[in-house]
């Protein structure tokens, strides 16, 4: 699949037409950063000095490159297609090629900043453990009671720690319990969906 | 304590009275005192032997329950009584497509120690998503503490 750019883009991104290899990196890396903290017309005032055009021509080319950036990240597409995409702007090959070379660098760390922006379900970090035995309390002297104590540290995405209980016949059923869930995932009904959603 | 039987009794030694059994009680249940020894301690205080047979009666007949009771009473984190698991495959989300990876949800439901044996006091369930090799390591991590427990136990 290819990304559709609009005329805009293409008229924002006419400016990168023209830029020597060393240039281009650097509007990439740009891009990449306003895409992790905004915009920064400082950079964008020094960038436009240098090429001698306007800063406000630096900051649509800016954006228009983070938009393609972003989109393909997304659609996790691969080098073939992001060469299609950018076929449309008729650009010279070197440039096509630098921009491909970019969009593998970025790729990866494109698609962690999309990652944060939508929301992350608690997730497992850690799990530790220990075993006592309760011997006494305030309410009963000699009692003989092994307690396993839980240290269970969870991604929230702020790290959260939780300290739980259990005994050994619930240990041992939680432990039965998901080696079944385990076991499900090697059952071929998930193979086939796996296989297929490629 | 309002009713008839008691009132030629005052009310404050009726009080007095009440705390001091309940205490009593509670000091042999807590050192799990069989009947013969509070038999021992009661007949220095009290003269009248058909009411210390009354009173140990009842309690040898309470006593499992008593004990039972007391070793719950107490403070304790969350107890895991149970555990629920759900396999679901990750395709894309608003911002994001092409994900395509296989995500558990984990659940623990617990309990919290009730000041009654019948209300049923649970807490929120602690709930995480892992994938599949950070629940083997769960998984692995307590089998091994069921194994110790069993090596100490044999």
């Amino acid at each position: 699949m290819v990304v559709v750019l609009t005329d805009e883009h293409k008229a924002d991104l006419a400016l990168l037409r023209e830029l020597p290899p060393a240039a281009l990196a650097e509007f990439a890396k740009i891009a990449v950063e306003f895409l992790r903290n905004g915009p920064n017309p400082k950079i964008y005032s020094g960038a436009a000095q240098k090429l001698e055009v306007s800063p406000s021509d630096v900051k649509g080319a800016v954006e228009a490159l983070s938009f393609v950036f972003a989109e393909c990240a997304k659609s996790n597409i691969t080098e073939l297609d992001f060469l299609d995409t950018l076929l449309v702007l008729a650009f010279p090959q070197e440039i096509n090629e630098g921009l491909k070379n970019m969009y593998e660098k970025y790729k990866k760390e494109i698609r962690s900043i999309l990652a944060e922006l939508s929301f992350g379900l608690p997730h497992y970090d850690n799990i530790s453990w220990r075993l006592d035995v309760q011997v006494a309390s305030r309410t009963l002297n000699k009692q003989v009671e092994p307690i396993f104590t839980i240290k269970l540290e969870t991604l929230e995405p702020e790290p959260r720690v939780q300290y739980l209980q259990t005994d050994i016949v619930n240990l041992k059923h939680i432990v039965a319990e998901l080696e079944r869930g385990l076991q499900e995932m090697k059952s071929a009904h998930c193979r086939r969906i796996i296989r297929n959603v490629k | 304590f309002e009713s008839n039987e008691y009132s030629s009794v005052d009310s404050l030694t009726l009080k007095k009275a009440h705390s001091g059994l309940t205490g009593f009680i509670l000091e042999g249940g807590k050192r799990k005192a069989d009947p013969i020894l509070m038999r021992g301690v009661l007949s220095d205080y009290i003269k009248n032997t058909s009411n210390i047979d009354y009173f140990i009666e009842k309690y040898t007949k309470v006593s499992k329950e008593l004990f039972a009771y007391l070793s719950t009473t107490g403070f304790n984190f969350p107890h895991i009584v149970d555990v629920n698991w759900r396999l679901s495959f990750h395709m894309k989300s608003q911002n994001l497509e092409k994900e395509n990876k296989p995500l558990y949800l984990v659940r623990f439901d617990t309990k919290k120690p009730s000041p009654t044996p019948l209300q049923n006091d649970k807490t929120s369930p602690v709930e995480f998503t892992c994938n599949g090799w950070e629940l083997l390591d769960l998984v692995q991590k307590l089998k091994d503490a069921a194994k110790q427990f069993d090596r100490v136990n044999a």
